[in-house]
Parts: structure tokens; C-alpha cells; sequence
């Protein structure tokens, strides 16, 4: 019986036994990397797919892919960019911040999602965060003037007077004859008191704008701190002509300068028609809710400034929707205590003493 | 193709490569975030003042009660305020805290009670609520205090939703004092939702009459949902949704009664708004008490005295009616004081979030300009919503400084608004020419906390000359700042008592002008002030460096002036009306 032959080492039965065992490893191993970089690839189609749909509108649908794929891979920036983008577009504000968050640490050298987390919070009303992601973003190009203005704006808007003065020099540098920054740099140096500055201001743009309204306001405002309140009347005045009835701010110092000069009379209208605007924007800002409130503060304000049968509508309404008001009622009887009928006056004044 | 190991092995090693890359560039979990970095704990600072809560160290465990419920009434988050009071005058304040219950009491349980810690003379307090008579439940708002019987013993006004209760301070017969409820007997009825209210003479007739603010008509039967219109959440309803009723003026008759002159007063007449604070002074130095009353979302109130007892509403007119630019204020706080060295009293008011809180610089003539943002005042406030407020003279450098509570009324509002609920409070340091610095971070641990701060009140409760604070937060426990300043600066501290005969016993309306190492200043003894809260009413003059006061001028309610010449300073004085100064402790 012939054997085999044997190598010196005794190396020919290992490696007869060692090679099928290898390559089954091996085709494990390969089969093992197949499945795991196929499921990859259908990771990434379907991120991408998640992607592609957020930013064009499709968030419903977007959500759960990119779900999936920032669950596997939590660092990935453009699916959080996406996520981001497609619910600021959607109007999901509260929920855009996580994402935009998210995208803006990881591309922290990126101007996009800082301008994202800008667009965000101005839309949210959170001052603060355009104000911190606008300085970032300006340090990435510093050459952005117009969103170092908007800054400016926002600083003014906070009370951070002293940052926003700083802003506004620095875009003033470059167009230093910006109607727009001279007027705010006025209103700057107005709260910080450097009052002579803003003279020159309001003065540098009544000569190139002789009927900007801001301008003639902040002269009017001005000269009434001076304690010259005659002086204040006429450009007030004339910033009222120039805007129109919704002057408000102008109104009030009017109304103010007015009473200075013994005029007291047409402040007391003035102010009173102030009122019935602020009664009114207030009620607008909180969705023009139907409650006794407003209508009674609204009424009273047109009462001030004549207009009586607005006014009488509104408090017949108050006092149906809550019959024991009494505001409303004595309101009610001191109109018709002057205007008649007796016995409505009587009946009012009877129900307000209740 | 022939499978050799090596080939296999190459091949295997490539697609558990690739397999690994895959998983490293679709699958890898994220790094943890890192840690925030911790705030170094704040040490005191040279030139900046310090306080340290010391609220359960001095046995004061007052815990505000959290009224909430799911309907967010507007009562729900308007807190309480904090009264001191020597109620015994033994010369140290005690401290009167005042609590809410149930906004729908239920007939479940034990309500919770506003309390009274009597100041054990070393820095510590001892709960005398029920010997003194005062476990009282109800939604507390407010408190007032003043002698308006001028028997030399303090009493208490509370304020609640739904009314007023007046206590009359009286021997308990055990050598001690007790709190008596006079309210019925008084004459005072009251039936509206009261808030702050103030003590001052009116009329000049040495007794105190009483101001108590009314906030709104709230009817829970009929409440209206009022939510935010982006996110849906149920919120506050603004006052605005509610009508107003006017306001009360109490005369003080003598005899421990009182008569309603709402009407004959005129202060009937202004329009009815919803208020919450208000300050007793002489405004215009004419020699009668003015009524300042800041409204929430409406024009504040400036009742100018015009004598026998008639008032004439002026704010608008004189220019503190509106906040900047004639814009609304949600005034929540009055706090006066002679902020820039003129001698007149110019007016503090609160304001809410995102909009400044407002300084009126007295320009005497019953003139008043905005100068909130110019003073420094305004832009710290704008992120908080303010409530309770009061001038102090914290490092006693003779300059008037500014504590302010802060606090959301909004539950939602760090969802809804972005700003949070609980918010830290303001610290101002003023520089005595109308400007003010914020030093909150620098000023203590408190100042760097997040609460609802609501009533602040100020009283140098261990007689060490230095001013503390106590604050009052909505559904949260007591703070008693305790204020420990290193200063080597001197002070006064004034006790003013009218004769009784035609000035009030309590001073109030007193204008004290102080002049030490070459610098005056001028304070005043103002009935009311802050939100819901009383401050003491002893002057404390910081004196600077100067170790004696070469001349203090009093001028009394009754018009008359007293001149004090040099005294001495780190004590304590009565000054009586008409007699030489006494000092005390």
C-alpha cells in the first residue's frame, strides 16, 4: 500500500484540512461585507431620497428617512441641514431649532446654517440668537454689510445700545451717507444720551431729506428734552402731515410739547386719539379676542376723541356679552347722562352702582 | 478564476473593508456633546455690592403657594408681595410674607396662610404668625403698612383678591402684640380684586388715608381661553380681556374709620385701568401728597393733589403716562427716589418682557422725561419681565442703586416666547447723576438664579447700617438677601416720627436732605412703592466717606422745617418733629 508523500515538517495534512476552512471564512467574511455594504448603499439612497424630499416641500414623507439615517449616523450635516430647511419651510419653527442646531456645530465654519438659525429666530422673535449667529456669520465675511446693519437693528431692537452703536459705525464706514444707518445712528445716540450727536445727525439728514418723518420726529423729540417746547411743535407736526395718522410716536411727543406750551386742550385730543390707536394695535397683536375688555377700553378711547356711536355700539355689545359690567354701564350712563335719554342714564348709572 | 488562501483572504479582508467603511461613514454613533462649561462661583467684587440669601439660615422658611392650574388664570402667576413691619417696635423689622391659596379654594385640606416672622434681634426669625392673630387664609395679594390710628404700633393692610383686610396692631395682654381685624368696623369695603395699596395724608390732617389699587374683573365662570396663536399652548390672558373697575381712596376719618372719597376725590373719574402698584409722595414740592399709579397695558396714573382733598389726573401730561416713545408700559412696580441729585423724586416703573423698564426724571413743574434707556436702566431689563423694584443705597456711597424682581407671567413662555419663566434678577449700581450700571452678575449667587420673583421689599433688618432685600417669589420659597458689602463707607439711619398734630406719625411725605463731607443728598418717606410690598419705612443714608452728617434738613408733612446739625454716624436716630434728635439703636 503506497502512502503519501510527506513534506519534511509534516505540513501536507494541516494544509489540505486548513484551506477549505479558510476559504468558507473567507467567503463569510465576503458575504458578511456584501450585505453590510449593501445595506450601506440602501442607507445612503434612502437618506438621499430623505433629503431630496425635505427640500422640496415633502417633509411628512422626508421625516422618517432622514429618521433613519441620523440615527445611523447622527453626524451627518446635510441630512440635518435638510431636516432643518424643510421644517423652517414647513413652519415648524420650534421644532427646525434641534436640527438647525445640530447642523450649525458641525459646520461651524459654514455662513448657511448660521444664516438658517438668523432666518429661525427672527421668525420666532428671538432677537438674541439672530443677534449671536449674525456675529458669527460676520466673522466668517466680514464684508457683509447688510447683515451687519440688520444686527445693528437687532442690538437697537434688545437694548444693547452700546453693541448696536458700535455695528452701525462700522457700516457706516462704508456708506456714510445711508439715510437708513444715519437715522438709526440718531436713535442710538438719542439713548445714550449723546444728544448733541444726534442734533448733527437729524440736522446732516433734514438738509439731503428735509421731510424725513424719523428725522423731523427725532428733532421734535429732541428739542423737547432741551426744554424748548416750542421749538418741538413744528417739526412734530410736520413728521404727523408726513406719516399720517398712524404718527404715534410723533403724536406723543406733540402731545407732550403741546402741553409745555399751555396748549392742553389739543394734547388731551391728541393723546386721546393715541389711545384709541394703542387700544386697538393691542387687541389686533392678541388675535382680536371677543371679550368684554377690549371692547370697553376701545369704546372709551373713541368716547375721548368724539366718535360716540362707535363707541355706544361697542359698550351695548359689552354689556349683552356680561351684563354686570360695570365700566361698561358707566360709561353708558355718563354718555347718555349728557346726550339723553334720562331714564338710559339712569338705568346705566343704576347698574354700574350694583 | 483560481481560489487560493491568500486570493480568499485578500478578498475577504477588501469586503470586510468595505463593510467596515460602510458602517464608519453610514453608522457610526456621534460623539456625546460636550460638557458645558461651569461658571466660576461668584466671590464678591471690590466696588460692587454682595448679598447672600439667607432665608433658611435666619428660619424665614416662607414658601409662596403655587396656585397653578390648567387653565392658567390670570391670578395663577401675579405672586404675592412682603411686608417688613415693626410690628412691636422694638426697633428691628419683622417681616410679613403674603400668600395665595387655590384661585377655586376647596373645602379640602388646610389653606395655606400668609405668615409673620418676628426678627429675633440677631439674624434669625421666629414664625409668630398665629400668636399674632394673623393665620388668615385667602389669595393674599399685597400688604400695606402704616400707624393710622397714630397709637406708635404699625398696622397692616392685606389685600386680596376679592377685597381688603385691615389688622390693628393692639397689646395681647401678654406684654406682646396681636393683629385684630378691623376691616368691617373701618368702613373699608372693598369688593374687587385689590393689589398694591399705599398710606399717606391726603389732606394734611395728620391721620393716613389709603390708596388700594384694583386689577381687573375676572369672573371664572366665564373665562376665556386665551392661547398662543403659533404654538396652540394655553396662556395668561392679558388684563386687557377683562374690564377694569376704578381704583379706591380712602379717607381716614379718625376713630378708626374710614370714608370711600373715590368719587369727590376724583379719583373716580380717571378711567378705570388695571393697577398694581403704587407710591404716596409729594411730586411737583408743592407741600401736598401726589398719588403715582403704574396700570398694566393702560396709561399710568399721576394724581396731582390740588388741595382739599381734590386730585386731577395728569400722567399723560406731564409725560409719565406712556413708556418710550409713548409706547404702553405693563407697570407692575413704582419705586422713587432722587436718582440724578436734583432734590425731586423721579419715578421707576417695571415693565414686561421685551419692552424696557421705564425711569421719569423728575424735572420739577409736574414735568417727568423718559430717560430709561439713557439712565442704563432700560436695555438689562428688555430680555426680563419686572415686577417688584426699590431704590437702595446698597454700598452706601450716598447714591440710590436699584434692585428689581424678575419674573415671566407666561408658564409656556420659554416655548412659546423663548424667554424662560423663572428669570434672574437686576442689580444697578447708580452713580447719583441719573445713571445706573448693571452689576447683577457680580452682586451675589441670587442674581445669577432663575425665579419668579414678584414682591421685593428693603429693610436693613439686622441694624447693621446696610441695607438687605426681601423677595417674594410666585410658587417658590422666600429670599432674604442679606447684604454684605465690604465698605468702609459711614450711614445714618432716620427714623422720623411726625407730632401727630399735623403731620402723620408715620413721616410719610417727609422730605429729608442730608449733607455730609460736602455732598447732599435728598430722600424721601414715600407711602407704598414696589409691587404688593412694603419696604421700612427708616431712612438709611449712605454716607460715603465721610463719618458724620454735618447737616440733615427735614422737611415735615406739615410743611414745617427742622434742622439737625452734626451727627454722628454708624447710628441710629428718631428724629421727632420738633424735637432734637434721639439715638437709638
Amino acid at each position: 500500500m503506497a502512502h503519501p508523500a510527506k513534506a519534511p515538517g509534516g505540513l501536507v495534512r494541516p494544509v489540505r484540512l486548513r484551506r477549505p476552512i479558510l476559504i468558507w471564512v473567507a467567503i463569510g467574511l465576503a458575504a458578511a461585507g456584501a450585505v453590510v455594504g449593501l445595506r450601506a448603499l440602501e442607507q445612503r439612497r434612502s437618506r438621499d431620497e430623505g433629503i431630496r424630499l425635505a427640500l422640496s416641500g415633502e417633509l411628512a414623507a422626508a421625516e422618517p428617512l432622514l429618521a433613519t439615517a441620523l440615527e445611523q449616523d447622527p453626524d451627518d450635516a446635510d441630512a440635518w441641514r435638510a431636516l432643518a430647511l424643510g421644517r423652517l419651510t414647513a413652519g415648524k419653527l420650534d421644532d427646525a431649532d434641534g436640527p438647525a442646531d445640530r447642523w450649525r456645530a458641525l459646520r461651524p465654519r459654514d455662513p448657511e446654517p448660521h444664516l438658517t438659525r438668523i432666518d429661525l429666530a427672527v421668525k420666532r422673535r428671538r432677537l438674541d440668537d439672530a443677534i449671536d449667529s449674525a456675529a458669527t456669520v460676520l466673522e466668517l465675511q466680514p464684508s457683509a454689510g447688510e447683515l451687519r446693519e440688520r444686527r445693528a437693528g437687532w442690538l437697537f431692537l434688545v437694548g444693547r445700545t452700546e453693541e448696536a452703536a458700535t455695528e452701525c459705525r462700522r457700516c457706516r464706514e462704508t456708506r456714510p451717507d445711508d439715510p437708513a444707518l444715519t437715522r438709526l445712528e440718531a436713535e442710538i445716540c438719542v439713548r445714550l444720551g449723546d444728544n448733541a450727536r444726534a442734533e448733527v445727525l437729524v440736522g446732516e439728514l433734514l438738509r439731503r431729506h428735509p421731510r424725513d418723518a424719523t428725522a423731523l420726529t427725532l428733532r421734535g423729540a429732541l428739542e423737547l428734552e432741551a426744554d424748548r417746547p416750542d421749538r418741538a411743535v413744528p417739526p412734530l407736526r410736520e413728521a404727523i402731515a408726513h406719516i399720517g395718522p398712524t404718527a404715534a410716536r410723533a403724536r406723543h411727543f406733540l402731545g407732550l410739547a403741546l402741553a409745555r406750551t399751555g396748549n392742553e386742550s389739543e394734547a388731551r385730543k391728541l393723546q386721546a386719539e393715541g389711545q384709541v390707536q394703542q387700544a386697538v394695535e393691542l387687541w389686533e397683536k392678541y388675535g382680536r379676542p371677543d371679550t368684554v375688555g377690549y371692547k370697553v377700553t376701545i369704546a372709551e378711547a373713541l368716547l375721548a376723541t368724539g366718535r360716540t356711536e362707535e363707541a355706544v355700539r361697542l359698550l351695548e355689545l359689552a354689556v349683552a356679552q356680561t351684563p354686570d359690567c360695570a365700566a361698561a354701564h358707566r360709561l353708558l350712563a355718563d354718555h347718555y347722562t349728557a346726550r339723553g335719554p334720562a331714564d338710559k342714564a339712569a338705568h346705566h348709572r343704576r347698574k354700574a352702582s350694583d | 478564476m483560481k481560489f487560493t488562501p491568500a486570493r480568499v483572504t485578500v478578498a475577504a479582508l477588501l469586503a470586510a473593508a468595505l463593510g467596515a467603511g460602510g458602517w464608519l461613514v453610514f453608522g457610526r454613533p456621534g460623539p456625546a456633546d460636550p460638557p458645558a462649561p461651569d461658571d466660576p462661583p461668584p466671590a464678591p467684587t471690590p466696588g460692587v455690592p454682595w448679598f447672600v440669601d439667607v432665608a433658611d439660615a435666619a428660619g424665614a422658611h416662607f414658601r409662596h403657594f403655587d396656585s397653578a392650574t390648567p387653565h392658567h388664570y390670570i391670578q395663577e402667576t401675579m405672586g404675592s408681595g412682603v411686608a417688613w413691619i415693626d410690628y412691636d417696635a422694638d426697633g428691628w423689622p419683622d417681616l410679613f410674607c403674603v400668600q395665595n391659596c387655590p384661585v377655586r379654594p376647596t373645602p379640602a385640606g388646610p389653606a395655606p396662610t400668609s405668615r409673620m416672622y418676628r426678627n429675633n434681634r440677631n439674624g434669625t426669625f421666629a414664625d409668630v404668625t398665629e400668636a399674632v392673630g394673623l393665620a388668615r387664609s385667602g389669595y393674599g395679594m399685597g400688604a400695606a403698612v402704616g400707624d393710622f390710628d397714630s397709637d406708635g404700633f404699625d398696622d397692616l393692610l392685606v389685600t386680596y383678591l376679592g377685597g381688603v383686610v385691615l389688622y390693628h396692631n393692639e397689646p395681647d395682654g401678654r406684654g406682646g402684640r396681636r393683629f385684630v381685624d378691623v376691616t368691617e368696623r373701618s368702613g373699608l369695603r372693598n369688593p374687587h380684586w385689590a393689589t398694591s395699596a399705599a398710606w399717606g395724608d391726603i389732606d394734611g390732617d395728620a391721620r393716613l388715608d389709603l390708596y388700594v389699587c384694583n386689577y381687573c374683573e375676572v369672573d371664572l365662570d366665564r373665562y376665556p381661553v386665551c392661547k398662543d396663536q403659533r404654538t396652540g399652548d394655553v396662556m395668561v390672558c392679558m388684563p386687557s380681556n377683562f374690564a377694569s373697575t376704578t381704583h379706591r381712596l380712602y379717607r381716614n376719618d379718625g376713630g378708626g374709620r374710614f370714608t370711600d372719597v373715590s368719587g369727590p376725590s376724583g379719583v373716580a373719574a380717571a378711567s378705570p385701568s388695571p393697577g398694581l402698584a403704587v407710591a404716596m409722595c409729594d411730586l411737583d414740592e408743592d407741600g401736598r401728597t401726589d398719588i403715582f399709579v403704574a396700570n398694566d397695558m393702560r396709561p399710568a396714573y399721576l394724581f396731582h393733589n390740588s388741595g382739599g382733598g381734590r386730585f386731577t389726573e395728569r400722567a399723560l401730561l406731564a409725560g409719565c403716562g406712556l413708556g418710550p416713545d409713548g409706547s404702553l408700559v405693563a407697570g407692575m412696580c413704582v419705586a422713587i427716589a432722587d436718582v440724578d441729585g436734583s432734590g425731586r423724586p423721579s419715578v421707576f416703573v417695571t415693565n414686561f418682557e421685551k419692552k424696557p423698564n421705564v425711569l421719569y426724571l423728575n424735572r420739577g413743574g409736574l414735568r417727568f422725561h423718559d430717560v430709561s434707556m439713557p439712565s442704563g436702566l432700560g436695555g438689562p431689563s428688555i430680555p426680563r419681565l419686572g415686577f417688584g423694584a426699590e431704590f437702595l443705597d446698597a454700598d452706601l456711597d450716598g447714591r440710590p442703586d436699584l434692585a428689581v424682581a424678575n419674573g415671566h407671567i407666561h408658564r409656556a413662555s420659554r416655548k412659546v416666547l423663548g424667554v424662560p419663566f423663572a428669570q434672574p434678577a437686576l442689580f444697578f449700581l447708580g452713580d447719583g447723576r441719573g445713571k445706573f450700571r448693571d452689576v447683577s452678575a457680580l452682586a451675589g449667587q441670587y442674581f445669577r438664579e432663575e425665579r419668579v420673583g414678584r414682591g421685593l421689599a428693603v429693610a436693613d433688618f439686622d441694624n447693621d447700617g446696610r441695607p438687605d432685600v426681601a423677595v417674594n417669589h410666585n410658587g417658590g420659597p422666600l429670599a432674604l438677601l442679606h447684604n454684605r458689602t465690604e465698605t468702609a463707607n459711614g450711614w445714618l439711619r432716620l427714623d422720623l416720627i411726625g407730632d401727630g398734630a399735623k403731620s402723620n406719625r408715620n413721616a410719610i411725605g417727609a422730605r429729608v436732605e442730608v449733607a455730609a463731607g460736602g455732598v447732599r443728598q435728598v430722600r424721601f418717606v414715600v407711602g407704598g412703592g414696589s409691587y404688593l410690598s412694603a419696604s421700612d419705612r427708616r431712612v438709611l443714608v449712605g454716607l460715603g466717606p465721610a463719618d458724620r452728617a454735618d447737616r440733615i434738613v427735614v422737611v415735615w408733612p406739615s410743611g414745617r422745617r427742622q434742622e439737625f446739625r452734626d451727627l454722628p454716624g454708624r447710628l441710629g436716630y428718631r428724629l421727632t418733629e420738633g424735637e432734637s434728635p434721639v439715638e437709638v439703636r
